[in-house]
C-alpha cells in the first residue's frame, strides 16, 4: 500500500484532520546509515588518534573538547532530527568526542572496574542525550558489553556461570523491550525501545559466537561438569520459559484463547524448541529473536532471527558437551515433534471472516 | 507493514492524527500481521525448523556411526536420503513448499552422495571437479525448480569450484588472497546477475530482491577488490614498483556507471546504489591513503595524521549527500510514475 492510499483509507474511516496527505518524511534505510557509519567512524578514530598522539595529552583540553563534540552532536541531533546530511555530520563528532573520553579514562583511571563504570556511565549519557536511533542501538550496544566485562570482572572465577545468567537475562529483556516497542504509540519512546532491542538482539548474537568459542576450552568443559550441570540446565531453562512466555503473549495478542486447539499446537511447538534448548544452546533464544521480528514486522530483526538459527545448528556438531549420538537423538525427536505440529495446524481450517469480525468487536 | 506503522506514528507526533484513535489506523494500516499472515508464517517456520532439525539429526546419527560402517551400507544411506528427497519432490509437487524444500534437500543429498564417492574411490580427481560436477548435475533441478535459494547455492557452488581451480595447487586457496582472480569471479557473477534479473522479469518466484542483492553485494567485492589494488598500482612510487592498475580502475568505473544507470532508471533498487556508494567510500579512502604516505613529509605529524580522518569524514559525508539525494529523486519518481508491479513499487525505497 502506497502512503497515499493509506492517506485515502484513513480519511475515508475519518482519523485524518485533513483531506490533504501531509508531505513524508523521507527515512533513511538501515544499511545506508550502516555504510555512512562505518565510514565516519573510521575517519573519526583516525581524528581521534591525531589528538592523542601528536597533541600534548593534557586531560582538561581532551574533555574540553570532547565535551564541544558531544554538545554539538546532541544540538544537531535535537534541533534537525530529520536532515539527514547534518545528522551524519553529528554522528562523527559524536564518535570523536566519545572516543576522546574513553581515551582520557584509559589515560588517568587505574582501576580496571573504575574504567568500566565510567565506560558504562559514557554509554548511558549517549544513549540518553543523543536523540537518534543509530546513536542509541550503538550506545546500547557498548553498555551491554560493558556490562558483560563487569559481569566477568565479579564472578570471573564461575565465568560459565555468569555468561549463563547473563544470556538468559538478555533474552528475557529482550522480549519485555520488543513488547513495550510494540505497544508504544509514541515515535519517540519507540525509537527508544527499537535501540534498545536491536542491541540485545545484536548482544546476543555475539555472545552465542562468543560462547561457543569458549566452549572448546576443556578447562571450561571440566568445570561445567564439575560444578553445576544442573544449575547450567537451570539457567537454559530460563531460556526456554521465555520463549514460552512470548507464545502465550503473543497468543493472547491475537485473540487466540490457550485451550483452543491451535494455542496448543503452537504451544506444543514452542515447548518442543524449549526442550531442545537444553541441550542446544541458544536454539530458544534463536527462536525468540526470529518470531519477535515478524510480530513487531521488523525484517532485520526476522534475519538476525535466521541467521542465528541457522549458526546454532551449524554449530551445534562441533558442541563438545555431549556426543553426537545424544544430539542426533534430541535433533529426530525434536523434528518429529515439529513435523506433527505442523501437520496438526494444517488441519484446523482458516479463521471466518465472521469469526474475525465478532474477535475484533470482544 | 514496518515502514506504515513508523510512518503513523510520525504523522501522530505531527498532529495529523489523533493520538486516540492510533490503534484503529495501525489495525486499518495492517501495520502488524494479520491472522492469515501468521498462519503462513507459523506454517512455514514449522516445516523449516522440521527440515533443519530432522536433516541434522540425520547427518549427526551417521557422522557418529561412520567408522563401523562398511562402505556400501555408506552407499546404501547417502541413496537412500537422496532417493527419499527426489520422491518427496516427486509426490509433493514444485508448487508447494514443501516441494521446494524436498528438491534443496535433494541438491545437497547429492553432494554428500559425490563426496563419499570422492572419498572412497580415491581417482586422484582434484577437489575443484567435485564441486563443479555438483554443479552441472544440479543445474536442472535449479531450472526447473526456479527456486531463488537453490539458485543462490549453485552460484555460490560456482565460486567455490572456481576458486578451487584457479588457485594455486600448493596454496590454500583464499579469497581475496594476494593471487586473487578477482576478474573472472566479477565477470561469472556479473552474468549470473544480469541473467537473474532478466529471468525475475518473466518468472515472479525467481524476483527475490534479497537474493539478487546477496549477488550484487558479490560482485561489487570483488570489483571493490580489484579497484583497491588497482589504487596502489596505478603509478608507481618509491615503495610500490607496479603502474599496471590502471586497468582494474576503469573496469570499476564501466561497473559503477552501468550498475548506476541500471538500478537508478531501469530497474530501481536503491540499495545497489547504496553498495556504488560503498565501494566509492573505499576507493577513496584508499586512494586518500597512497597519496599521504607518499606526501606525509611535506606536513607536521599532527597535520599529516588528522587530514586522512577529517577528509574520510568529508567523503562519507558528501557520499551521504549525493546518495540522499538519489533517494529523494527516487520517491519523487516513485510517486509520480506508474509502476509495473507492486514489487518495483515496494523495492525502490526499501
Amino acid at each position: 500500500m502506497k502512503p497515499q492510499e493509506l492517506w485515502n483509507k484513513l480519511h475515508a474511516a475519518g482519523l485524518t484532520r485533513q483531506e490533504a496527505m501531509p508531505a513524508i518524511v523521507l527515512r533513511a534505510p538501515w544499511y545506508m546509515e550502516a555504510i555512512l557509519f562505518l565510514g565516519l567512524w573510521t575517519g573519526a578514530v583516525l581524528v581521534v588518534c591525531a589528538f592523542v598522539f601528536f597533541l600534548p595529552k593534557e586531560s582538561s583540553v581532551m574533555l574540553f573538547l570532547s565535551g564541544v563534540a558531544l554538545a554539538l552532536a546532541c544540538w544537531l541531533f535535537r534541533s534537525c532530527p530529520e536532515n539527514f546530511f547534518l545528522g551524519q555530520f553529528a554522528h562523527a563528532a559524536s564518535l570523536c568526542g566519545a572516543g576522546l573520553i574513553l581515551f582520557v579514562i584509559f589515560q588517568e583511571v587505574t582501576g580496571h572496574e573504575t574504567q568500566l563504570r565510567l565506560q558504562l556511565a559514557l554509554a548511558l549519557l549517549v544513549f540518553c542525550a543523543m536523540n537518534n536511533f543509530v546513536q542509541r542501538l550503538v550506545a546500547a550496544s557498548a553498555a551491554l558489553s560493558v556490562i558483560a566485562m563487569l559481569c566477568r570482572y565479579y564472578w570471573g572465577d564461575a565465568r560459565f556461570l555468569w555468561m549463563e545468567w547473563l544470556y538468559a537475562g538478555c533474552a528475557f529483556a529482550f522480549v519485555l523491550v520488543w513488547q513495550r516497542e510494540m505497544k508504544t504509540l509514541r515515535y519517540r519512546r519507540n525509537q527508544i525501545w527499537r535501540g534498545v532491542g536491536y542491541a540485545l538482539a545484536l548482544f546476543l548474537l555475539a555472545a552465542m559466537n562468543f560462547s561457543f568459542l569458549l566452549s572448546q576450552d576443556s578447562m571450561w568443559i571440566a568445570k561445567a561438569t564439575q560444578e553445576s550441570a544442573r544449575v547450567l540446565s537451570a539457567l537454559r531453562v530460563l531460556s526456554g520459559m521465555t520463549l514460552l512466555w512470548l507464545a502465550v503473549w503473543l497468543l493472547r495478542r491475537e485473540g487466540v484463547a490457550c485451550s483452543s486447539r491451535l494455542a496448543l499446537i503452537l504451544m506444543s511447538a514452542a515447548l518442543g524448541v524449549a526442550l531442545l534448548g537444553m541441550e542446544m544452546p541458544f536454539a530458544a533464544v534463536a527462536l525468540l529473536i526470529l518470531v519477535t521480528g515478524f510480530a513487531a514486522s521488523a525484517p532485520v530483526l526476522l534475519g538476525i532471527g535466521a541467521l542465528m538459527l541457522l549458526n546454532v545448528f551449524a554449530q551445534y556438531y562441533y558442541w563438545l558437551e555431549v556426543n553426537l549420538l545424544r544430539k542426533s537423538i534430541y535433533l529426530l525427536l525434536t523434528g518429529g515433534i515439529l513435523l506433527l505440529c505442523r501437520l496438526a495446524l494444517l488441519k484446523i481450517p482458516p479463521r471466518r471472516a465472521e469469526e474475525k469480525e465478532e474477535g475484533e468487536h470482544e | 507493514m514496518n515502514l506504515h506503522r513508523i510512518q503513523l506514528l510520525l504523522w501522530a507526533e505531527q498532529g495529523q492524527l489523533d493520538p486516540a484513535r492510533l490503534p484503529e489506523a495501525l489495525r486499518l494500516a495492517d501495520a502488524f500481521p494479520a491472522t492469515d499472515d501468521w498462519r503462513r508464517f507459523a506454517d512455514r517456520l514449522l516445516l523449516a525448523l522440521a527440515v533443519l532439525a530432522l536433516s541434522s539429526g540425520v547427518i549427526f546419527f551417521f557422522a557418529y556411526n561412520w567408522e563401523r560402517l562398511g562402505h556400501f551400507s555408506r552407499f546404501a544411506l547417502a541413496e537412500g536420503a537422496l532417493a527419499v528427497t527426489l520422491f518427496g519432490v516427486w509426490r509433493l509437487g514444485l508448487d508447494r513448499l514443501s516441494g521446494q524444500a524436498s528438491l534443496f534437500a535433494a541438491a545437497l543429498c547429492l553432494g554428500a552422495l559425490l563426496a563419499l564417492l570422492g572419498q572412497t574411490y580415491q581417482t586422484g580427481a582434484d577437489v575443484w571437479e567435485l564441486f563443479a560436477v555438483w554443479c552441472v548435475l544440479i543445474l536442472p533441478w535449479a531450472l526447473l525448480g526456479r527456486q531463488a535459494l537453490l539458485w543462490l547455492f549453485w552460484l555460490a557452488l560456482l565460486n567455490v569450484a572456481l576458486l578451487l581451480y584457479l588457485s594455486n595447487a600448493d596454496a590454500i586457496p583464499r579469497l581475496f588472497g594476494p593471487d586473487f582472480n578477482w576478474q573472472t569471479f566479477f565477470i561469472v557473477n556479473l552474468c549470473a546477475l544480469a541473467l537473474w534479473e532478466g529471468a525475475g522479469r518473466r518468472f515472479a518466484e525467481l524476483n527475490r530482491r534479497w537474493a539478487l542483492r546477496l549477488v550484487a553485494l558479490a560482485v561489487t567485492s570483488y570489483v571493490t577488490y580489484g579497484a583497491v589494488i588497482g589504487v596502489w598500482t596505478a603509478w608507481e612510487s618509491p615503495f610500490i614498483n607496479r603502474n599496471d592498475g590502471g586497468d582494474a580502475l576503469l573496469i570499476w568505473a564501466l561497473w559503477a556507471a552501468g550498475f548506476g544507470y541500471f538500478y537508478r532508471y531501469r530497474a530501481r533498487d536503491f540499495f545497489m546504489l547504496t553498495l556504488i556508494a560503498a565501494s566509492s567510500l573505499l576507493l577513496a579512502a584508499s586512494t586518500l591513503i597512497r597519496l599521504l604516505t607518499e606526501h606525509w613529509k611535506q606536513f607536521d605529524l599532527f597535520t599529516a595524521s588528522l587530514m586522512p580522518g577529517v577528509l574520510i569524514i568529508g567523503i562519507a559525508l558528501g557520499v551521504g549527500a549525493g546518495l540522499w539525494r538519489i533517494r529523494k529523486d527516487m520517491a519523487v519518481d516513485a510517486r509520480e510514475k506508474p509502476r509495473e508491479s507492486a514489487h518495483e513499487a515496494a523495492r525502490t525505497l526499501e
